[in-house]
């Protein structure tokens, strides 16, 4: 780092408890120590604004509260990462005009998932290795979202359906599924019938259904009306005409219609969820 | 809303090039204003004046005890009254007192609240009045101009230059208790009404919050405080006295010689209209029906005597007072009461409409801070001991206070008001089953105005039947007394109501 990045990271650092309450000088310094250099080794030294940019982004992050790991630690959300990993990187294949701007775009970008419920956040992080160092971060979030939030092709419920289980337990050993809700149209939460905690289920077809993490409280999506019905005898699901076997579940505890083709079951003696999917 | 509608709107987040090519990013506007109080808060009571104790507490206690001692830790988070109760005084824009010896950041603490409201640390220091046996008016609120007063015709010619503090938002006067009587009538007419006036001139104080400090916790100094004066106090605060656990902080401050009022981070400092638009949210947060009934409940025991008078209307403490008598006088054994179990008994004059509005607006405050939807129990609890601390005497001589496991109560006011108000709780339970014809009665008094003469004729008697079955079922005392005076004054509502 030349002397005027350093001049200006100090002057950044002092800056920082003036203008933030939060501010958090280890955290800082350790940015300072070793992303920013980092980044500054990849720009050449005629491009001070793109530096400065990205200084300022870390003291405002750091203000925020947005930045509290060590960057030496694993990243937790879109932020960090995009500082610690993919910046160093892939700045350097822009054309100079555009960091700048794509700076703002990340900010933006992080802020905007920083406020959405944590377990979207969650689910970027789970996939963030796809994004490409020459990629554009926007369309990759769009990517990644679109699965989630949009509605799914209406279903044919029609066999043969293809039932899996899904344990809970390694996401959270005590958990008890029970009462479940639909937060997207692809996202089940299943609240622990005990203690107050909620875990997302991404529904995927192909047996891929996945835990998301943790939920906060989340709004239900407003239900539309069953196209199917479901009843349930021992060790059967019978879903329209057709008699599904449900392997070990006699009776469910709790069970849900998924509009875009899934009946998920629990039972009162078990930490799994049965998963029936209806042909595509 | 589908994934690119979302993306798209995370975009036009804050972060921008500006006109001269340079990234920036724009002011937080996410945060709410309780969330950037509560921050305020934990700025202040982690790094500029340290609190050891959190003594506002609130949700379900557990209790340690061995032996005499009882340590309660409730299951929600607590604060510290000498950092919280200024930040809401911040908001609401009161008259707060810090009481305590020199040393303990009374001073700091009103600074660090003007530099919150974004006035600078030298507008504050300018702007500090201090107390002294010879300030006087002139120098509390500005001088004629003098060549006016050589030239002018008459007063209205005389123009006055003010003091810049009184245009403060935020303003602060140290050791109140030391300012000459004379000067504290000056005083008091801009605390309690809000303008100054000098040679026919007038300056108007605008929306104020009111720091005052006292040396002296009994409010004491080199010329008594007028009652006047301390009845527009709003809240009295104790200083936290020092604790070992801080002394670090203390040793870092030294080495680095720096103050806790150096400055405050700029995502803490409060525009007027962004604390004008809080006060507004705070004064919007409701007061169950249920809560205030209970508030009502408590303080109408405080000011009962049934010894004072023979008639309903003057079983009041004030009755005493006017006659040059105190509670010690009557409150013997002539009186029928339990004084172990009679609130009056405790109390040596009730509180003001003044005081009751200030609590209201205090624990909205606090319910406001702490996310809460409404003003609970929970509220009311905190505020009242800073509140009745200096407006409530106690009645030292009665039987309560003599025996021993109360006699503290004598010396931690905060205590003893807090378990009035823990009693009240539980007697105001106690006491719903034998409350609720007058509030049937009360409920159907709201249709006073479509009623039938006939009809006013039934309802009095009802009215009749509930003062007798009251008084035949119960002693009297002071929740009978308080129903005893609606039931009264229902009649009334109905006498006008039949002409």
């Amino acid at each position: 780092m030349n002397e005027a990045a350093r001049d200006l990271l100090k002057r950044l650092g002092d800056e920082g408890p003036r203008l933030f309450s939060g501010w958090n000088a280890a955290i800082f310094d350790a940015y300072v120590r070793t992303v920013l250099p980092a980044i500054a080794a990849n720009l050449s030294a005629d491009d001070p604004r793109t530096f400065a940019g990205i200084a300022v982004m870390v003291q405002q992050g750091v203000g925020e509260g947005h930045l509290r790991g060590n960057p030496s630690s694993l990243p937790r959300h879109f932020l960090e990462w995009c500082l610690c990993d993919w910046l160093p990187a892939a700045l350097p294949r822009q054309l100079e005009s555009e960091r700048l701007p794509m700076l703002a775009r990340i900010w933006n970008l992080a802020e905007g998932l920083l406020r959405e419920p944590g377990w979207v956040n969650a689910y970027v992080m789970a996939r963030i290795g796809e994004l490409r160092e020459d990629g554009r971060p926007e369309e990759f979030l769009v990517e990644v979202l679109r699965p989630l939030l949009e509605p799914a092709p209406p279903v044919r419920w029609e066999p043969p359906y293809h039932v899996t289980t899904l344990s809970l337990r390694a996401s959270d050993e005590d958990f008890l599924p029970g009462e479940m809700q639909l937060a997207t149209p692809s996202v089940l939460v299943v609240a622990d019938r005990r203690r107050p905690v909620r875990l997302g289920i991404h529904l995927r077809p192909g047996g891929r259904s996945a835990v998301l993490g943790t939920f906060a409280p989340t709004d239900p999506i407003p239900e539309e009306p069953s196209t199917i019905a479901v009843e349930w005898a021992d060790g059967i699901a019978r879903i329209g005409p057709e008699a599904v076997p449900m392997p070990f579940l006699a009776m469910p505890y709790r069970w849900s219609i998924v509009p875009s083709g899934y009946v998920v079951a629990c039972a009162l003696d078990s930490q799994k969820l049965w998963i029936v999917e209806a042909a595509a | 809303m589908d994934a690119e509608q979302l993306v798209h709107s995370w975009l036009g987040g804050r972060a921008s090039i500006g006109e001269d090519g340079h990234f920036r990013i724009g002011r937080s506007s996410g945060d709410g204003f309780p969330t950037r109080l509560r921050r305020a808060y934990q700025w202040i009571s982690s790094q500029a004046l340290l609190s050891p104790f959190a003594e506002l507490e609130a949700g379900k206690p557990r209790r340690i005890e061995r032996g005499p001692v009882r340590i309660d830790l409730y299951d929600e988070p607590a604060y510290s009254a000498f950092v919280l109760l200024p930040l809401l005084n911040l908001v609401v824009s009161r008259r707060i007192v810090f009481v305590g010896a020199p040393g303990r950041g009374k001073s700091s603490m009103a600074t660090l609240m003007g530099l919150l409201a974004g006035h600078s640390l030298d507008a504050i220091r300018r702007a500090i009045q201090h107390g002294h046996p010879q300030l006087t008016v002139q120098d509390l609120l500005g001088h004629p101009l003098p060549h006016d007063l050589l030239e002018a015709r008459s007063n209205r010619e005389i123009r006055v230059a003010w003091r810049d503090w009184i245009g403060l938002r935020v303003k602060v006067v140290d050791e109140y208790n030391r300012i000459p009587t004379k000067t504290q009538s000056a005083l008091l007419t801009l605390m309690a009404e809000g303008y100054a006036e000098m040679y026919e001139q007038v300056i108007h104080a605008g929306t104020s919050a009111w720091y005052l400090t006292a040396n002296d916790d009994l409010g004491g100094g080199t010329f008594p405080v007028i009652e006047a004066l301390k009845d527009r106090i709003d809240l009295v605060v104790r200083c936290s006295p020092f604790h070992s656990q801080h002394l670090a902080v203390l040793a870092d401050r030294i080495a680095s010689a720096g103050s806790a009022e150096e400055f405050v981070p700029a995502d803490l400092v409060f525009k007027p209209e962004e604390l004008d638009r809080a006060d507004r949210e705070v004064r919007a947060v409701p007061v169950p029906g249920d809560v205030l009934d209970l508030l009502g409940f408590f303080l109408g025991q405080l000011d009962f005597c049934r010894r004072a008078s023979d008639r309903l209307e003057f079983m009041n403490k004030d009755t005493l007072h006017l006659a040059g008598r105190r509670v010690g006088h009557v409150c013997t054994e002539d009186c029928p009461l339990d004084k172990q179990e009679n609130l009056c008994s405790q109390t040596e004059n009730g509180a003001s409409p003044r005081a009751l509005q200030a609590v209201i607006h205090f624990a909205k405050a606090l319910a406001y801070f702490r996310g809460r939807p409404e003003v609970g129990l929970d509220d009311l609890r905190q505020i009242l001991p800073w509140a009745l601390f200096d407006r409530l005497r106690v009645n030292a001589q009665g039987a309560f206070f003599q025996k021993a496991e109360n006699k503290v109560y004598l010396t931690d006011r905060v205590s003893w008001i807090r378990q009035l108000f823990d009693r009240a709780v539980q007697q105001h339970a106690a006491y719903a089953a034998a409350r609720r014809p007058l509030i049937e009665l009360e409920n159907k008094a709201q249709e006073i105005g479509r009623l039938g003469r006939l009809e006013i004729e039934g309802r009095l008697r009802d009215v009749r039947a509930a003062m007798d079955d009251l008084l035949q079922n119960n002693e009297l005392n002071g929740p009978v007394y308080e129903d005893l005076v609606r039931l009264k004054n229902l009649n009334n509502r109905y006498l006008h109501g039949a002409r």
